[in-house]
């Protein structure tokens, strides 16, 4: 290759990382309508789980409304802030780890909708039509992944640290891969189809995302360590949400 | 929030938001249809409306129609690279491990198309944002049967925004004049104790609000008094006219780019 198109490529994924890592949101009409409709149909039932679960647990201590609240706004913050990666480049923390490490996945997918509403509307990230396909990768998808990896390495016995690194690393990255399975659906490439077109938004999340993933899981990690040392009272308190979480927190 | 003080102080304040939601979501599903034409008059028609009707500067309109260029362009980017299988196809192109990559005419095609249609739907989002406060946004979903917890998490999400935002700024501010962000290790640290006492504070002001309210006879759930606008009949009428035309124009220049 010539050194101007070396160059060249050089310049374009400089001018790429650091943008790209924002660009999990799917804009404001990106997506065709016909997705925008599929996603919003497969987010649904989630949302509506989301809503029972809190309805419940709301009845049980009623005290939980302001704290999901609360934590919401929570979520929104944290989603401004920016994040030091390892390459350098800046991305926010999602927070889904943390929360779906505290309060379990079903919660999140209702207070993740909320907040994805509230970034379309006041920072214009994300959008109202792809309201349903973000709300699936970023608050259903992610959420329910880092619980589950999270459940299964305490149940084999794994150290806290390792499995809130890894329930926060690997939620991050999956919403990657959904937000890319997402665009991939909608943007088949002409030629090559469905799966050349996976593999090209894929490549670039591998690029821009693991090293972001692998920053979030550090910050989730130093994040419960420090609630666990100085908060035990709201980490009990909280067990009302998720009992079996922080009851283990608390005993470490 | 840039956007958040013009959606009080606008000049559509008074005109019913559930008005400015219809108009909002109506001109959304007509961005939606593909021709280029409609796309161009839906981003000037919500620049033309929101700069003389809602009174927000030009340039501050244009500064917030900026915000979302940054999220848009590498993604349309992204879409306009592909991979071709023969030389001829390309308008131009590079090679990636001996797979040849590049833009074709087809892909330039496929992306202006999106881009201008991302514009015309963020312009109609923005005409929504601008001015319509979150306040009265919940107002009108009440009235459109949103499960009522959702309502509420949003009230509790929107008030305490402002309060964490601020804090947080200030940590953030406090921390870095002590290096705090110096290196990416120092960051991580730091910013993990951000977040830890911002946690804190979330679970702290949760209770105290908790007790305010019981002070003050909360039942379990959060009332707020409802402004009362009237229905315009006549705007209900500019609305869907309106809409009219755009597929009016739709019809007349049969897709354009297409």
């Amino acid at each position: 290759m010539k050194p101007l198109k070396i160059f060249f490529i050089i310049f374009t994924i400089m001018v790429l990382v650091p943008r790209v890592a924002f660009a999990m949101h799917i804009m404001e009409g990106f997506l065709p309508i016909k997705w925008c409709i599929t996603w919003d149909l497969i987010a649904f039932p989630f949302v509506v789980m989301g809503i029972l679960s809190i309805k419940k647990l709301v009845n049980t201590n009623p005290k939980i409304k302001m704290l999901l609240g609360l934590t919401g706004a929570f979520a929104f913050v944290l989603s401004a802030l920016k994040l030091p990666s390892v390459t350098g480049s800046c991305s926010h923390p999602t927070g889904v780890g943390l929360g779906a490490v505290l309060f379990g996945p079903w919660v999140m997918s209702v207070l993740g909708m909320i907040v994805l509403i509230f970034q379309a509307l006041l920072l214009a990230h994300g959008g109202i039509t792809t309201l349903g396909a973000n709300t699936f990768s970023m608050a259903v998808v992610g959420p329910l992944v880092s619980y589950l990896v999270y459940k299964g390495i305490k149940k084999a016995g794994g150290p806290l640290w390792l499995s809130v690194f890894l329930a926060a690393a690997l939620g991050d990255l999956l919403t990657y891969v959904t937000t890319s399975l997402q665009l991939a659906l909608a943007f088949p490439s002409n030629p090559g189809g469905f799966m050349t077109s996976f593999v090209k938004f894929m490549g670039i999340f591998a690029v821009t995302q693991v090293p972001l993933a692998i920053g979030e899981g550090l910050l989730t990690v130093v994040v419960i360590n420090l609630l666990s040392a100085y908060n035990e009272e709201a980490l009990v308190a909280l067990s009302v949400v998720s009992k079996e979480v922080c009851c283990e927190e608390y005993e470490e | 929030m840039l956007i958040d003080n013009y959606a009080y102080t606008n000049k559509l304040i008074n005109v019913h938001p559930g008005e400015k939601l219809l108009f909002s979501l109506t001109s959304m599903a007509v961005g939606f249809v593909p021709n280029i034409y409609v796309d161009l008059v839906i981003i000037l028609m919500m620049g033309v409306v929101l700069v003389w009707k809602a009174g927000i500067p030009t340039k501050v309109y244009l500064k917030v129609l900026v915000l979302p260029l940054s999220f848009l362009l590498p993604s349309i980017f992204v879409l306009m690279i592909n991979v071709v299988s023969t030389e001829s196809q390309a308008l131009w192109g590079f090679s990636v491990f001996h797979v040849r990559v590049g833009v074709t005419a087809a892909s330039i095609k496929v992306a202006g198309l999106l881009f201008l249609r991302a514009m015309a739907l963020i312009s109609c989002l923005f005409f929504l944002s601008l001015t319509t406060p979150m306040i009265d946004l919940i107002m009108v979903l009440e009235k459109l049967k949103v499960p009522f917890i959702i309502l509420e998490l949003m009230q509790l999400v929107y008030h305490f925004l402002f309060v964490f935002m601020e804090m947080t700024y200030r940590i953030y501010i406090s921390q870095s004049s002590r290096l705090g962000y110096i290196t990416p290790k120092a960051g991580i640290n730091s910013l993990g104790r951000l977040v830890t006492s911002l946690f804190i504070k979330t679970y702290q002001d949760s209770e105290s609000l908790y007790v305010a309210l019981e002070a003050r006879g909360y039942d379990g759930e959060l009332r707020v008094l409802n402004k009362n606008i009237p229905v315009s009949k006549s705007n209900l009428f500019c609305i869907l006219s309106t809409e009219l035309l755009l597929l009016l124009v739709a019809l007349v220049t049969q897709g354009g780019m297409r």
